[in-house]
């Protein structure tokens, strides 16, 4: 297999990369990724001074459609993320506001013993200004509510029923642990719903918004403390299943791609993950999934976040959602909402995420529905904001369908 | 994964071919490695152009002039004219409606003043250039030269002046493509300050031919929207990729198919198959850390030729097709590599999967080899799409017959 930076010499000049560019189509801060990535490689390649021939590669959102139209098999944004490394890196690392927004799980730590108070304060303006001030986190960016409690603890609780035929080991990721535990609690639920035991290896931050912020070091230290805690669940149960469709893209494929981490470890940790909504379409695939949902008779609006198409299987949400009486869903027309990660909260940055995610948003004014299904929680976060509609993981949907 | 029906590629071929099975009601899966031949090509629909080194002017007639071998003789005449009538609804319902008909071949002019045949053109092309004709580029956009499309046209006996017009002030001043200047155009409010510069360059020409980048998003209306405001018939002229007529079509395609309920993965190309004696079971492509299996009851191959990644080239001069291991003909002889002209008739061309008259890749001695997998479009041997202008022919041609085999009309009841 090619390195991340060799795949830039299939590049024909075609352009078709910049026309799914979101970013670039609302702004010209960004010039769009054929420039910054396979054509700005010819300046990169073997000059080892660290400095890039354009910096505004760092408007780049990698959200990966690029990626995905390249009919050449360029890997347009990992290149460009490659590039952003070594920008940081010469700029001498992150920065506060990024070492800052790059640890979720620590930010959770420290405001979950006041979590009530982290976020009355989260919501007033005033303390959101003076953030944006201080740090560079712009003050309407859509943020996760602390909790008080953990997904940890509530699964700690969990009495799990008996009569499983299946084991997977379950990688909840910081969002489910610091800020969503009863999403974390719903794909439990259906897992055992469907006589799957789950199992809760020990884990940490994967570090992909270190990875995606330009922080490689710190990004390859969590990657490899996290395939030694998931090593052991890679063999046994040998399923790792993600429900955070970033993280889960990072443990399959980033680690290798990006940080260059090709040992048997990683690979076994990288061939064990399954998205949630690809591993329970492999049980339905197989006639083991419980298919007797509950009407809801409701629209919804389907988003596939960009993160999930990199994992190349498809939209299995779509398929699963279509077995509940009653729903209609319609699938939205974007690539991106706009956020991708960290990347939409940053002040210089926010404007151009709302601009990209304005197509979704207007074909949710325009369609209505009762509520936004998305499989990514940063995703969901911003068009929560956004939209002002409440938005669900598609497993929470099933979890819904299975109760009424 | 599952499926009815999984088509790789996502090219005009597949594009069509997934649409015409769900439409039909078979269950349908796309993958594709990458966006196809919409975002490369001219956009109109080519059904044949030339035959015999000579200019073909009735495309339908001249088919039972091609050899036996020709895709359009395997899918038959009726489906190529099924095929384009199909098309021309399909479009048409969409925005993108189209002028001509397969019985005569009309003119498309593009950036360097030639004009090549065709059979259907996207209404902003389809104008007629006759009188006195203004060839306008957009100042700062670097894909069109207006001197040298109108001394072109002029060598084609077309009386054609260059000139060019500012834009307003917009916000992608500093680096656009025809993308961005097609967005640009989509704006009512960049239109309306577009049109009078436009209209003064226009004045006392007939016709003005423009590079086509009038609007991306809302199909032909903001073509329609300016050539009011300017008074003067606008033709687009074809110009370097990526197409926007191209783009237009691509997003109606995909509308339909999400609306249709056809899940598509791109950006992870199909590497192999799994067989059941004489038929595929699945078809395995690449995921992010280990490959997916999508079981399928038929597979239908519309990865292209050798520019499409379909058929990959070895170094010991054999080719290969790349998801079935299909055998390919048509390339007798490393020595005939060195064409003379770039896109001229080169036998990697005309390379392809011989197929039977269902479409079913044949083996040397003629019986296919699966009896579930058809290929479509620029995949097939015994044509060369781009030498004798039929790329988007073969392709509905063959979409419409697949559709047939695969999703029969019922028989009403008797």
């Amino acid at each position: 297999m090619l390195h991340v930076e060799q795949t830039a010499d299939r590049c024909i000049k075609c352009n078709v990369c910049n026309t799914v560019c979101p970013v670039s189509a609302v702004t010209d801060l960004f010039p769009g990724p054929k420039y910054e990535g396979p054509q700005g490689q010819r300046f990169r390649a073997g000059i080892d001074t660290g400095d890039s021939p354009d910096h505004s590669l760092d408007y780049c959102s990698g959200c990966g459609l690029c990626t995905q139209a390249c009919p050449e098999g360029v890997m347009v944004a990992e290149i460009n993320q490659v590039a952003r490394e070594r920008l940081v890196t010469a700029r001498g690392g992150l920065g506060l506001r990024d070492k800052l927004i790059s640890r979720p799980s620590l930010m959770g730590r420290l405001a979950r013993p006041v979590a009530p108070l982290a976020n009355l304060l989260m919501a007033a303006r005033p303390v959101r200004l003076a953030v944006e001030k201080a740090i560079g986190v712009h003050r309407a960016a859509a943020m996760p509510r602390f909790s008080g409690t953990t997904f940890r603890s509530w699964a700690r609780h969990h009495r799990a029923p008996s009569d499983a035929t299946r084991t997977v080991a379950y990688f909840h990721g910081c969002a489910v642990q610091e800020f969503e535990p009863e999403m974390g609690a719903a794909v439990v639920r259906v897992l055992e719903r469907n006589r799957v035991r789950v199992t809760f290896p020990r884990q940490a931050c994967c570090g992909l918004p270190l990875v995606s912020n330009g922080g490689f070091d710190a990004g390859r230290a969590a990657a490899v403390r996290l395939v030694g805690r998931l090593r052991a669940a890679a063999d046994d149960p040998g399923v790792i299943v993600a429900n955070s469709t970033s993280c889960g893209m990072t443990l399959k494929a980033k680690y290798r791609e990006l940080l260059g981490m090709d040992d048997a470890a990683t690979r076994a940790v990288s061939r064990a993950v399954y998205d949630i909504c690809e591993y329970l379409l492999e049980l339905a695939d197989e006639d083991a999934l419980d298919r007797s949902f509950a009407p809801l008779p409701a629209k919804a609006l389907y988003h596939p976040p960009c993160q999930l198409m990199a994992h190349g299987v498809g939209t299995p949400a779509l398929d699963l959602l279509a077995m509940v009486p009653g729903l209609e869903v319609e699938r939205s027309r974007a690539g991106c909402c706009g956020t991708a990660g960290t990347y939409g909260t940053k002040v210089e940055k926010y404007q151009i995420a709302m601009d990209v995610g304005a197509s979704l948003f207007e074909q949710v004014a325009q369609a209505r529905p009762d509520f936004v299904v998305c499989d990514s929680e940063t995703c969901r976060w911003h068009i929560a904001k956004a939209t002002g509609l409440p938005v669900y993981h598609p497993v929470q949907v099933l979890d819904r369908a299975y109760q009424v | 994964m599952r499926a009815d029906v999984v088509v790789v590629g996502a090219g005009p071929a597949a594009l069509a071919t997934a649409v015409r099975l769900a439409e039909a009601g078979r269950q349908v899966r796309v993958i594709a490695r990458g966006n196809g031949f919409t975002h490369w090509g001219a956009g109109a629909v080519d059904a044949l152009g030339r035959l015999g080194g000579e200019r073909v002017e009735r495309p339908l007639e001249a088919v039972g002039r091609l050899p036996e071998d020709h895709p359009y003789r395997l899918a038959g005449e009726a489906a190529l004219r099924d095929g384009l009538d199909w098309f021309a609804r399909f479009a048409a319902a969409a925005g993108l409606a189209h002028a001509g008909d397969p019985d005569r071949n009309r003119d498309q002019v593009t950036a360097l003043g030639v004009l090549r045949p065709t059979c259907l053109l996207p209404e902003p092309a389809a104008g007629p250039l006759s009188g006195r004709v203004a060839v306008v580029n957009f100042e700062g956009f670097r894909d069109f030269s207006p001197a040298l499309c109108a001394a072109g046209l002029r060598g084609a006996g077309v009386d054609a002046v260059p000139a060019s017009v500012p834009l307003p002030p917009w916000d992608h001043a500093r680096y656009f493509t025809a993308v961005e200047l097609a967005r640009a155009i989509d704006d009512d409010d960049f239109r309306r300050r577009l049109a009078p510069g436009l209209a003064r360059a226009a004045a006392g020409a007939d016709v003005v031919v423009v590079p086509a980048v009038l609007g991306v998003r809302g199909g032909h209306a903001p073509w329609a929207d300016l050539q009011r405001l300017v008074g003067t018939p606008l033709v687009e002229a074809a110009t370097a990729p990526p197409s926007i007529p191209g783009l237009r079509l691509f997003a109606a395609y995909r509308r339909r198919l999400d609306a249709l309920g056809v899940g598509w993965q791109f950006g992870f190309p199909a590497v192999g198959v799994e067989r059941d004696g004489d038929r595929v079971t699945a078809v395995r492509s690449e995921g992010a850390s280990r490959e997916v299996v999508t079981h399928c009851q038929e597979l239908v191959l519309a990865t292209g030729g050798v520019a499409g990644h379909g058929i990959e080239a070895n170094r010991d001069g054999t080719l290969a097709e790349v998801v079935a291991g299909l055998p390919v003909e048509g390339f007798p002889d490393r020595t005939a590599f060195l064409g003379e002209r770039f896109l001229g008739e080169h036998p990697l061309g005309a390379a392809g999967v011989r197929v039977d008259a269902e479409l079913r890749p044949m083996n040397a001695s003629g019986s296919p080899v699966h009896a579930n997998v058809r290929c479509v479009g620029g995949l097939l041997a015994g044509h060369d799409p781009t030498v004798e202008g039929s790329r988007e022919g073969v392709a509905l041609a063959t979409a419409t017959r697949t559709a047939e085999l695969l999703a029969p009309t019922p028989t009403p009841a008797t």
